[in-house]
């Protein structure tokens, strides 16, 4: 513009014509604001990409076009410049894992986010120095107008893979351990029936026995002696009284250690037996009730049923105070299912097993480890009301 | 009339050579073998044919009760008197069952055993002491189960069987069951299940009939 022959008015009215410009462009604030919060934006995004903890980088075509400082530490490398123009997979390997040459699977990812797909999976890796690492590596493209740009997130996973590791062979020690606990338990449970069965058959047999020829030899002696001698008579008959009274004590300690009736006659009429004598000895009733049970099965399992419920009547005898017990035993399809209940005092309301200190009796205890040793299910429980109910299901 | 041949079973020497001594006394008694467990006993009775046998329960191998069984199957007129230790009533239904004469206890005195066999050579039977009460008991039961059942089913329900069996007939859930209970589900599941095999149940219906015609629950 040529201002030296304009006049006066001319410029005065261009220089308010500017100055209109001027305030309106002032007051355009919005220009400033987008401005502004393109700037922040980039900023936010820029520091969002800079302290990512992971590699973050583009790729253009087939070669990477930036990354962030990341890149740089987990690839080992000297500065972003050892990564620009490179291809992907030339931080890799020649083969992945599992054989394929890491250059095709490559292609293949990026192929498939190009098209808009996302990709997630795990890569290997190599450093600058060609040291191989795991990672996982996810693949996105650009939206519009940029579709032929992908961003690409690769976290360094060989800490997660060592942690993973470790964590399968402490399960594998954990499980053989337990595997082996629970042959020893095995083991210590026969054990503990057989020294049993040792002792009961030695009683009965070697003390047993011989008593019972002391006996009759001193019915013979007995019958030896004439009367008048009426002192003598006495004597002997004092000493076969003793040892009738022998007899008896080994037998019921034979007996308490291992009921030969299991061997000779099978489950249910021993069950009867041992009812028979908590009839005797306490004013509980038992109401027995069977379906179904096999005269004769597995000798273990049938030696386990019998223990559950010796074992669940002591306790009702010892603690629960109770009047009357009821006993179920039944074959339901391939497994029989046994339950003990009383009408007694029961113990902690909570549901939970417990005696009157709120200990587990150890003999429950024993016997849930033997049910359990046959694959079967145990289970006490307190009514809130009072009695309990003991429940085993064995499998048969 | 012969002597009375006589066959001792059991798995212990001593107690044999002690009934040997005892009875050495009867001239009329003739021991005639010995045996020391239930296979034994029936070859020697094949090959000895006695007359009675006097025999033990607990043996190796073959038990007395197993042999009674045997024995008695062969040759049904043999007399069996066992002499045992065990006063268990099991046993004693058992074996009379099987066909025994006589049943002894070893701490009884001799005379006993000898009382048995004067009893059974003739042909009858000695049941004393413990052995007659049990098996005493045992008739009067059988007497009253030919009878009409004065207690029905129901009367075999355990007091929570009662409940869990209120509960059901009222149309609750297991759950429901359990919750008012304040016991598991699976100890309500035992108790339905032992309840429908008690009354012979087939479903939750019938058990509603049965609580209606009990007046445990109105429509």
């Amino acid at each position: 513009m040529d201002y030296k022959n304009k006049t006066k008015a001319e410029l005065i009215s261009v220089i308010k014509r500017l100055e209109k410009q001027l305030t309106l462009l002032k007051k355009d604030n919005s220009l400033q604001e987008k401005k502004d919060s393109l700037i922040e934006n980039g900023t936010k995004f820029y520091t969002l990409v800079e302290s990512a903890n992971d590699a973050i980088f583009l790729l253009k075509g087939e070669i990477f076009i930036d990354c962030n400082t990341k890149t740089v530490e987990i690839f080992g490398l000297k500065s972003k410049k050892d990564i620009v123009g490179k291809a992907p997979y030339y931080f890799s390997p020649e083969r992945q894992p599992d054989g394929r040459l890491s250059r095709d699977k490559a292609l293949e990812f990026i192929f498939a986010a190009r098209k808009g797909i996302p990709q997630f999976f795990e890569w290997q890796h190599c450093k600058q120095d060609r040291t191989p690492f795991d990672t996982e590596v996810s693949l996105n493209r650009l939206p519009p107008p940029h579709e032929d740009v992908i961003i690409a997130i690769v976290r360094d996973i060989t800490e997660r893979k060592r942690a993973e590791e470790n964590l399968r062979s402490l399960n594998t020690r954990l499980m053989e351990e337990h595997r082996q606990r629970k042959l020893l338990s095995k083991r210590l449970i026969q054990l503990l029936e057989s020294h049993n069965r040792k002792i009961s058959m030695d009683l009965h047999d070697h003390i047993g026995q011989t008593l019972v020829t002391l006996k009759i030899d001193l019915d013979l002696i007995a019958d030896r002696v004439k009367s008048p001698d009426t002192s003598l008579k006495l004597v002997i008959e004092k000493a076969k009284a003793k040892t009738i009274q022998a007899i008896e004590d080994i037998e019921k300690i034979s007996h308490g250690l291992r009921p030969s009736m299991l061997d000779t006659l099978g489950l249910l009429p021993s069950l009867r037996d041992l009812f028979e004598e908590v009839k005797k000895q306490t004013n509980i009733e038992i109401h027995f009730f069977t379906r179904d049970i096999p005269k004769r099965f597995d000798p273990e399992k049938e030696l386990t049923i019998f223990r559950v419920v010796q074992e669940g009547l002591t306790n009702v005898i010892k603690h629960s105070r109770a009047k009357n017990c009821f006993v179920n035993l039944i074959k339901k399809d391939n497994s029989i299912v046994l339950s003990v209940e009383d009408d007694g005092v029961g113990f902690k309301a909570n549901g939970k097993l417990g005696a009157s200190k709120g200990k587990i009796p150890l003999g429950l205890i024993f016997m849930k480890e033997r049910v359990i040793q046959l694959n079967g299910e145990f289970s006490i429980e307190s009514r809130v009301g009072g009695g309990v109910h003991l429940f085993a299901e064995i499998p048969i | 009339m012969g002597k009375t041949k006589i066959l001792i079973v059991d798995d212990h020497r001593v107690v044999i050579e002690g009934i040997k001594s005892a009875l050495s006394v009867y001239p009329d008694l003739e021991i005639v073998g010995e045996a020391l467990n239930g296979h034994q006993a029936i070859k020697k009775v094949k090959s000895l044919s006695p007359d009675i046998v006097i025999m033990d329960i607990s043996m190796p191998d073959l038990n007395g009760i197993d042999a009674t069984l045997q024995i008695k199957k062969m040759e049904p007129n043999i007399k069996i008197i066992i002499f045992t230790m065990y006063s268990n009533r099991e046993y004693i239904i058992d074996l009379y069952k099987a066909g025994i004469s006589s049943y002894i206890l070893k701490k009884e005195p001799m005379s006993e055993l000898v009382n048995a066999i004067k009893a059974v050579e003739s042909g009858g039977t000695f049941f004393s002491g413990v052995a007659s009460e049990v098996l005493f008991n045992y008739v009067k039961e059988l007497d009253e189960a030919k009878e009409p059942k004065l207690t029905d089913e129901f009367e075999t329900l355990s007091l929570r069987e009662r409940e869990v069996f209120q509960g059901l007939a009222e149309g609750k859930s297991v759950k429901e069951i359990a919750e008012i209970l304040g016991i598991s589900r699976k100890t309500v599941e035992t108790h339905k299940y032992n309840i429908m095999e008690k009354l012979h149940a087939q479903n939750v219906t019938d058990l509603t009939k049965l609580a209606i015609r009990k007046g445990i629950i109105q429509i």
